[in-house]
This record gives C-alpha cells, sequence and structure tokens, in this order.
C-alpha cells in the first residue's frame, strides 16, 4: 500500500476530516469523566488519551476544560429534556396522569445514572456553571408543563388541594426520583438488609409504587 | 466519636476539612487548601490523622456524629405518634438545612461509590438506631391504629430524607433554572410544612 493511503487509513486523520465526529466523541467521552470524577477530578490530558485526540485538539474546540464541561452539561440536559418531552399521557383522570407522569419520571432517571452523576456534581459546585449557562437556562423543562397541564385538571375536578405550585410539586417527585438513584450507595451500605427492592443489580431505594403513593398522597385533597 | 470531648486543635482540622471533602470529594480535596483553612501544618495533619484517607474517615465520622448529637436532644417517646413524627420529619429537615455540608459529603461518598462507608460501623450504627426511633413512633401509631399497617419505617425514613436533602442539594439548580431562591426564610417554612403534611398523609390509617 503506498503510503499516502496508509496515512489515511490511520484513524487520527479521519478525525481531523470530520470535526463534528469527534467533538461528539470528546463530548461523549468527558461525560463519563465528569460523571465519575467530578469538575476537580477531571483532567483534559486523560480524555486527549482515551479519544485519541490531543489537549490543543480539545482546547482548540471548546476553549478549555470550563467550555468543554459546559457543553458536558448542556448535553446532558438537552437530552433528559427531548426524553421528557416525549412522554405522553394517556390517562384522562387527573390522579392516573399524574401516576403515570411519575412513574416515567422515576424510570428515567433510574436508566440515565450518568446526568444523576453530573447534576450531582454540578449541585455540589453549587451551581456555578449552570447559573451561567445561558443555553441550559433557556430550555423549556417539558415536566412542569406536563405537571401544570394535570394539576389544573385536577382543581377542576376537585381532586388536587389547591394552593400549590407546579415546580413545587416538580421538585417533590424529582426529589423523590433523584434520591432513589443519587443516594443508593450509601443507603446501600448502611441498610444493605433491609432494602430488598432490587432491580437487577440496581438497588432501588424507593420503590416506582411507593414514590407515586407519596406524590398522590401530597397532591389530593 | 464524641464531640463533646474532641481536643479543640482537631475538631479545627476536622470542621475545615470537612468543607473541603464536601466541596470537592476525596480525590478532588487537596491537604493544603486543608492547611489553608486552619492554624496547622500538613505535617501536623499526618501527625493526628496518619494519612488523608485516615483523616477523610474521620471527618465523616465527625459529621455523622453532630447529625447524632442533635438528634439525641429530641425525646419523641411521649408525644402523639402522628406529632411524633411530623416532629422527627420537622427535625430532619432543619438539621439538613442547617448542615449543607453534611448533605453534600454523603452526596460525594455516593458519587464515589461508597467506598468508605461500607467499613464505617459506627456511623452504620448511628443510622440503624436512627431507624429503629422512627419504627417505635411508627409501631405505636400502628398499635393506636393510626398509623396503617403495611408502612415500613425504611420507606418512611427514605421518603423524608430524600425530600429533606434534595431541598439543600438542587437549591442552585432551582436559582438557576426556575429562578426560585429555596432558602429564603418562608420558602423554607413552606417547604418543611409540606414535607411534614405529605409524610404524615403517607403513614395515616
Amino acid at each position: 500500500m503506498p503510503k499516502a493511503l496508509e496515512k489515511l487509513d490511520c484513524p487520527k486523520s479521519i478525525r481531523v476530516n470530520n470535526p463534528e465526529r469527534t467533538i461528539a466523541e470528546i463530548i461523549k467521552v468527558a461525560s463519563q469523566e465528569f460523571a465519575s470524577k467530578g469538575y476537580a477530578g477531571v483532567r483534559i490530558e486523560q480524555i486527549a488519551e482515551i479519544t485519541l485526540t490531543s489537549k490543543r485538539m480539545i482546547y482548540y474546540y471548546f476553549g478549555g476544560k470550563d467550555g468543554l464541561y459546559q457543553k458536558v452539561l448542556e448535553n446532558a440536559y438537552k437530552k433528559i429534556r427531548t426524553l421528557e418531552s416525549n412522554l405522553i399521557v394517556r390517562s384522562t383522570r387527573p390522579e392516573d396522569a399524574l401516576k403515570e407522569l411519575v412513574e416515567y419520571s422515576y424510570d428515567l432517571l433510574q436508566a440515565n445514572e450518568e446526568y444523576v452523576q453530573i447534576v450531582m456534581s454540578e449541585n455540589l459546585q453549587k451551581g456555578q456553571f449552570v447559573s451561567q449557562n445561558a443555553v441550559i437556562k433557556e430550555m423549556a423543562v417539558p415536566l412542569v408543563n406536563i405537571i401544570a397541564d394535570i394539576y389544573r385538571n385536577g382543581i377542576r375536578n376537585g381532586v388536587f388541594k389547591f394552593g400549590l405550585n407546579p415546580v413545587e410539586i416538580h421538585a417533590f417527585i424529582q426529589a423523590m426520583c433523584f434520591f432513589n438513584v443519587s443516594n443508593q450507595h450509601t443507603f446501600g451500605a448502611i441498610f444493605n438488609d433491609k432494602i430488598a427492592e432490587k432491580n437487577g443489580s440496581k438497588v432501588q431505594i424507593l420503590s416506582k409504587s411507593r414514590v407515586v403513593e407519596l406524590v398522590l398522597n401530597f397532591v389530593k385533597i | 466519636m464524641n464531640i463533646e470531648a474532641l481536643d479543640p486543635f482537631k475538631r479545627d482540622i476536622l470542621e475545615s476539612a470537612l468543607s473541603v471533602f464536601a466541596n470537592y470529594g476525596f480525590k478532588g480535596a487537596s491537604i493544603e487548601a486543608i492547611t489553608d483553612k486552619t492554624q496547622t501544618s500538613k505535617r501536623m495533619i499526618y501527625y493526628h490523622f496518619g494519612s488523608k484517607e485516615g483523616l477523610y474517615q474521620a471527618v465523616l465520622d465527625f459529621a455523622y456524629s453532630k447529625v447524632r448529637a442533635r438528634n439525641n436532644k429530641h425525646d419523641f417517646s411521649k408525644e402523639d405518634p402522628i406529632e411524633a413524627l411530623s416532629a422527627f420529619a420537622a427535625n430532619a429537615f432543619d438539621l439538613f438545612n442547617g448542615f449543607p455540608d453534611f448533605v453534600r459529603i454523603v452526596l460525594q461518598e455516593n458519587l464515589q461509590g461508597s467506598m468508605y462507608l461500607q467499613s464505617a460501623e459506627e456511623i452504620i450504627q448511628v443510622n440503624r438506631d436512627n431507624l429503629a426511633l422512627l419504627n417505635e413512633i411508627l409501631e405505636r401509631g400502628k398499635h393506636m391504629g393510626v398509623v396503617r399497617q403495611d408502612v415500613t419505617s425504611i420507606n418512611v425514613y427514605m421518603n423524608f430524607t430524600g425530600l429533606c436533602s434534595h431541598n439543600v442539594s438542587s437549591r442552585n439548580a432551582y436559582k438557576a433554572l426556575f429562578g426560585i431562591d429555596l432558602s429564603t426564610p418562608e420558602n423554607l417554612a413552606n417547604r418543611k410544612a409540606s414535607i411534614c403534611d405529605a409524610i404524615v398523609r403517607y403513614v395515616k390509617a
């Protein structure tokens, strides 16, 4: 094989010619790194090594560690918000509709542990990056809008109590669904014999039906 | 760990180390950042705690012991079970709200896969004692017919721990994403009342 062709076949030259794919791959690897190590623990050199790129290239595309981290956050939120917007509530009874929404939220976070970890890390650094990220701040939160519709119906039907705010209901649901994933390790270590509900290798510190029950009890008259 | 009997010099190191570990986790924290916050040197930290790992374990122990010291001051045994339960949840809310570094270091420990807690017998016991206390309240309620029979203490415990912890840990996200400040006195009072109400509704027969 002529030398020139051999060079074309090597992955690095493909990357140079396909920056979008390279960027996507760097974000994917960086997401895993930031999720498992947190902002302080991540080293750009390591991401460059895994993605077969260079520190210089990452700086060129993202401007530095902060820029890369912002993209990781954006990507994580975008993915979750898109999945949230896929929810189609079928029930017309407000209680059943809320049950569907809670179940969906529960499964969504359980299936997206990486997102949960990234949000945990970001919360631990006091949200300093999210608060500066205009893209994330402008993303609509589909679940809040769906909750607002369901809540309005529930009030009209006389089954939900007055005076709640959709964001508050959202926070309530998220608290439970998030905690189920975020605190699974410490609860697993402390109460391992008391947590009977396991789903494969995943510990469910709160079962889905109990979260539904708690939320409905909170919202119902 | 007996907080009251702690040497003030060691306590000062533990307080500073707690805030650094809560911010950066075990790996991200540097001993220099801790010595910068205290009057001590790296050498003294190693002398007292052996290693970074030893210091981290002492910090976790310290954080949980502070929680226990506060829990012990309440006597729930004579109250009406429903009122006691509400007080128990309110106590957790105030505790977490007043001690965000505790919530944060527990989250760090979760992000690390809980590698240190697994061997921390004393911490595990603190939590189990607390659960036993809650269990007594619920059993009393069941006996009196005011708490439904199928409620388990571990579920109730996780319900309010989750709600109270999330209220602290997600504070910044709610501010950034919804423009809502969860930490104003009014919002805190409302939230505490909602959580207690939800827990009581959950257990009532």
